[in-house]
């Protein structure tokens, strides 16, 4: 009884706290699930019947086009963000040069400006500049790529930090060229970090809404601007499916990811 | 006689699949220093986070001064704790630190500040009350986490390999400046070490523990000279292991026809028969060395000199006998005693009565 | 190396920003843009009680979200830390998942759940504990809810990753010491973790001051907050240059709330360390 009172009941106690903040974490996406599965308009605890329905509509011309033209943003946002990540990530890791320092805050700083004011300054900026034409696909692209670009940065030097620089030494006495140290050892080592980095843009830019919300073009909406839109005036099920769907391709890739060399040692390991 | 400060009986700490603690029972008198000696993983360790309450034994019971504290919490027994890492309180000075345990008690002001005084005193640190840890020598965070263990006066003294990040030769000054501080405060401790030479130079009693059993308990002289299982023979000290076959068995001693066919007498045993495989051991100290052609006597071998190793006060010979085993002397490097050079002759007495047999491993 | 991001970034970000304070004081007269440069904007801003309402919600709103993010935080990211469960690993992919699932679906679970004739409110009914739905969507705690459960991944693992670096053996020499959990917590535990609570409540600050999907769906048409009061500005009023001005507002409130936060966890880091 002692050794309840003293040792069990407090740790129980708390056990009890972290299961239900738990809980509340992945309430509003069991609700989610469930809803997108009951067969009923609404939501009755527990669901009565089940069925698919609410799952047909999603492939209809209502939902697939923006569903296809997020993911093709996406994919672009997440090129281009790697791309331009790798480089920056690549030349704080390995070149000192005075400014280092001010080169990372700087690929940083978009983590630290609201993204909502990062979508209205582009879409200021393009259209008083006379770039409206760039409105849509590529003032997307480009916010995104903006917006994510601190976490490839990131993430591809936690896998450029992590390694022993010392093997990169022993090809080279090995007799690799830098060239062929490049391509033989430290890309392939950093490619963990690189395709961590650009699935996280992939889906940062696939759920974005602050960007997207200032630079979609009508009748070419990106999948969580035209949810928030249906969501402004009705509640219909087929949003739970359309969400659901959409969960689905993004833990389809995490799963990816993290087969490929590790997904969620990079989302919270420090370089 | 007073019963005894700590009493564990029939420990077990049973881990998802290991076994770390096995059945330990073990009594630790009042003012008494006993260490548990033995390689990583042997549960010294657990044996020790148990009596502190840190980890709840599967099944036994532990009695700190007659009183039960299976069932107590860590901040209810009264232990303190020396930890290997020292756990000094990094946002805390010295004299915080040191008076954290006083605090917790509720200890007045005044009282509390002599008795962190003292303890600081009793460490030599008096003067570095406002340092941070960080800001200490290693030594001196050493000091730091004896003071603050000391100065709430427990029934209890544990020490988790207190000295194992000191270099070696602040490591040898601590060892008898601790053990001097230990019998000043007469006070009861469980000292937790790999090393052998720390535990043989420091304790009242040696509990050997190996796979989560205690093999021997014992005095230091005990446990080095009369080691009762292979393993302790082999842990505590350097050894010569010789393998071979029991002749005879009778009240002088055993014979042992070693592999190469050379043959040993070695001290009685009753548990050997004639026809067991056994292992010789013999410290390399016990050996005498001499000149070859000298007189023959009692397990005086004819070897060959492999090759030496002069190791400060001592000369370790490596030599090979006459049916091939290999085994090494120690001899004093003084220039009275006779030095074979590699490649040549010589003669190795085995004294019978520093020859030990154990089951063939 | 670093080139071609830092041109891009200068192009397509500051070039913007840049550009954005520029707009914010230009005239704005009868729907149209004028380039003469005026203060008019700001003092229409900030002499506006319903912008000022809007700013003071906003911050408000931030401050509550972030008190209790970060205080739900603590225990999981202690949990995470000390666990030896062999799904260790599992157990943190859990806390990322929400934040995998975009906070779009997320809202709309949260309407479900609070909406008048929701999960809730219907429960409540049958079991008449109430006669009329209360009003949970469409207000300042159904914002606040929703905001509470977007941050809590953020808030963990910024804890978590500080309450890492502390080592466990300090919780056992307090204990030993005679200090039971409580005060192990309060005088060990809590002060060591510090930078990593402000660093928490700081972020999630900052990022909660900056949402727009969960007040604009969670709050209603009437709930107004700068980032719902920018994209009507923007895209119904068409006042950019106040929708800059706004802009802005946010961009300082939230850069100089990270500042402090900075400030603040340097010098606690400082003082930790002696």
């Amino acid at each position: 009884m002692r050794r309840f009172l003293k040792i069990q009941a407090p740790a129980l106690l708390f056990r009890a706290v972290v299961v239900l903040i738990y809980a509340f974490m992945f309430l509003p996406i069991a609700i989610v699930v469930l809803v997108s599965l009951n067969a009923e308009p609404y939501l009755t605890l527990p669901p009565e019947s089940f069925s698919l329905r609410w799952y047909r509509q999603v492939f209809t011309p209502t939902w697939l086009p923006p569903l296809r033209y997020s993911l093709v943003i996406a994919a672009a946002a997440a090129l281009g963000s790697g791309l331009l990540g790798g480089l920056g990530a690549f030349a704080i890791a390995r070149y000192k040069f005075p400014g280092r320092a001010a080169l990372q805050a700087f690929l940083m700083s978009p983590l630290s400006i609201p993204s909502i004011v990062t979508g209205v300054a582009i879409l200021q900026f393009a259209t008083m500049v006379n770039l409206q034409g760039m409105l849509g696909t590529p003032a997307l692209i480009v916010g995104h790529i903006v917006v994510t670009l601190p976490f490839t940065v990131r993430m591809i030097g936690i896998s450029l930090f992590n390694f022993d620089r010392s093997v990169e030494q022993a090809a080279a006495n090995l007799g690799a060229r830098p060239g062929q140290v490049l391509r033989h050892v430290t890309l392939p080592l950093m490619k963990p970090g690189i395709f961590a980095g650009m699935t996280f843009a992939f889906i940062v830019s696939f759920n974005n809404v602050p960007v997207s919300l200032f630079l979609v073009r009508p009748g070419a909406t990106t999948l969580p601007i035209e949810i928030l839109n249906f969501l402004q005036y009705r509640l219909d099920p087929t949003l739970a499916a359309v969400n659901m769907v959409s969960l689905v391709i993004v833990l389809a890739l995490v799963a990816i990811a993290e087969r490929a060399g590790g997904f969620t040692k990079f989302v919270y390991g420090r370089s | 006689m007073a019963a005894p400060d700590i009493v564990l009986r029939d420990v077990t700490k049973r881990y998802r699949d290991a076994l770390a603690v096995d059945d330990l029972s073990l009594e630790i008198e009042r003012g008494e220093f006993l260490t548990l000696l033995g390689p990583s993983g042997c549960g010294k360790t657990t044996t020790l986070n148990m009596i502190a309450g840190f980890i709840a034994p599967t099944a036994g019971t532990i009695t700190i001064k007659g009183q039960p504290v299976t069932d107590l919490p860590p901040f209810e027994r009264d232990t303190s704790m020396v930890f290997q890492s020292y756990a000094l309180f990094p946002h805390m000075t010295v004299f915080d630190n040191v008076a954290f345990g006083l605090r917790m008690r509720k200890v007045d002001r005044s009282e509390l500040r002599r008795r962190v005084g003292e303890a600081l005193e009793s460490v030599h640190l008096s003067g570095l009350e406002k340092r941070y840890p960080r800001e200490l020598s290693g030594g001196q965070q050493q000091r730091v986490a004896l003071a603050r263990a000391i100065v709430t006066r427990p029934a209890v003294l544990l020490l988790d390999e207190p000295l194992s990040n000191l270099d070696l030769k602040l490591r040898e000054a601590m060892r008898l400046e601790l053990k001097a501080l230990q019998r000043d405060l007469g006070i009861t401790s469980v000292y937790v070490t790999h090393d052998q030479d720390e535990a043989l130079a420091m304790s009242d009693r040696i509990a050997v523990m190996n796979r989560g059993r205690v093999e021997q308990v014992g005095k230091p002289e005990e446990v080095y000279d009369s080691p009762s299982t292979l393993f302790v023979a082999t842990f505590v000290g350097d050894i010569n292991l010789l393998r071979g076959t029991v002749e005879s068995s009778d009240d002088e001693g055993l014979a042992v026809r070693l592999a190469g066919g050379t043959l040993v007498r070695t001290r009685p045993d009753r548990e050997r028969q004639r026809g067991d495989a056994v292992t010789v051991a013999v410290r390399p100290e016990k050996c005498v060395l001499s000149v070859a052609g000298e007189t023959e006597g009692a397990n005086s071998l004819p070897a060959r000199v492999v090759d030496t190793l002069v190791a400060g006060a001592e000369i370790r010979y490596r030599l090979a006998l006459e049916g091939g085993e290999e085994l090494v002397v120690a001899a004093l490097n003084v220039d009275t005693s006779p030095r074979p050079s590699p490649g040549t002759g010589a003669r190795v007495t085995l004294p019978q009565a520093h020859c030990r047999t154990f089951p063939a491993a | 190396m670093g080139l071609p991001p830092t041109v891009f970034l200068l192009a397509a970000f500051f070039l913007p920003l840049a550009f954005l304070m520029v707009l914010s004081v230009y005239r704005f007269d009868a729907g149209l843009i004028e380039p003469d440069v005026t203060l008019e904007n700001y003092r229409k801003f900030f002499a506006d009680s319903f912008y000022l309402a809007g700013l003071w919600r906003t911050v408000r709103l931030a401050a509550i979200v972030s008190l209790v993010v970060t205080t739900l935080s603590y225990p999981v990211a202690y949990f995470l830390t000390r666990t030896t469960s062999r799904f260790k690993g599992l157990l943190i992919a859990l806390v990322l998942a929400p934040e995998l699932s975009g906070v779009v679906l997320r809202t709309y679970g949260w309407i479900v759940i609070l909406e008048d004739r929701g999960l809730v409110n219907t429960l409540l009914l049958d079991l008449d504990l109430i006669d009329r739905p209360l009003r949970l969507s469409q207000s300042f705690a159904g914002v606040a809810l929703g905001l509470t459960h977007v941050l809590l991944p953020f808030a963990i693992l910024a804890i978590f990753s500080t309450l890492q670096t502390i080592d466990p053996v300090l919780e056992r020499a307090a204990q030993n010491l005679g200090a039971n959990r409580v005060r192990t917590f309060f005088r060990v535990l809590f002060p060591l973790s510090l930078p990593g609570v402000i660093g928490a409540f700081f972020l999630t600050f900052t990022i909660s001051a900056s949402a727009y999907a969960t007040p604009a769906i969670l709050g209603g048409s009437g709930f107004h907050v700068l980032a719902t009061m920018i994209y009507q500005q923007l895209l119904f009023f068409l006042n950019w240059p106040l929708a800059s001005v706004m802009s802005l507002v946010l961009l300082v409130t939230v850069l100089i709330v990270a500042l402090i936060g900075n400030r603040v966890e340097t010098r606690v880091e400082r003082a930790l360390q002696g």
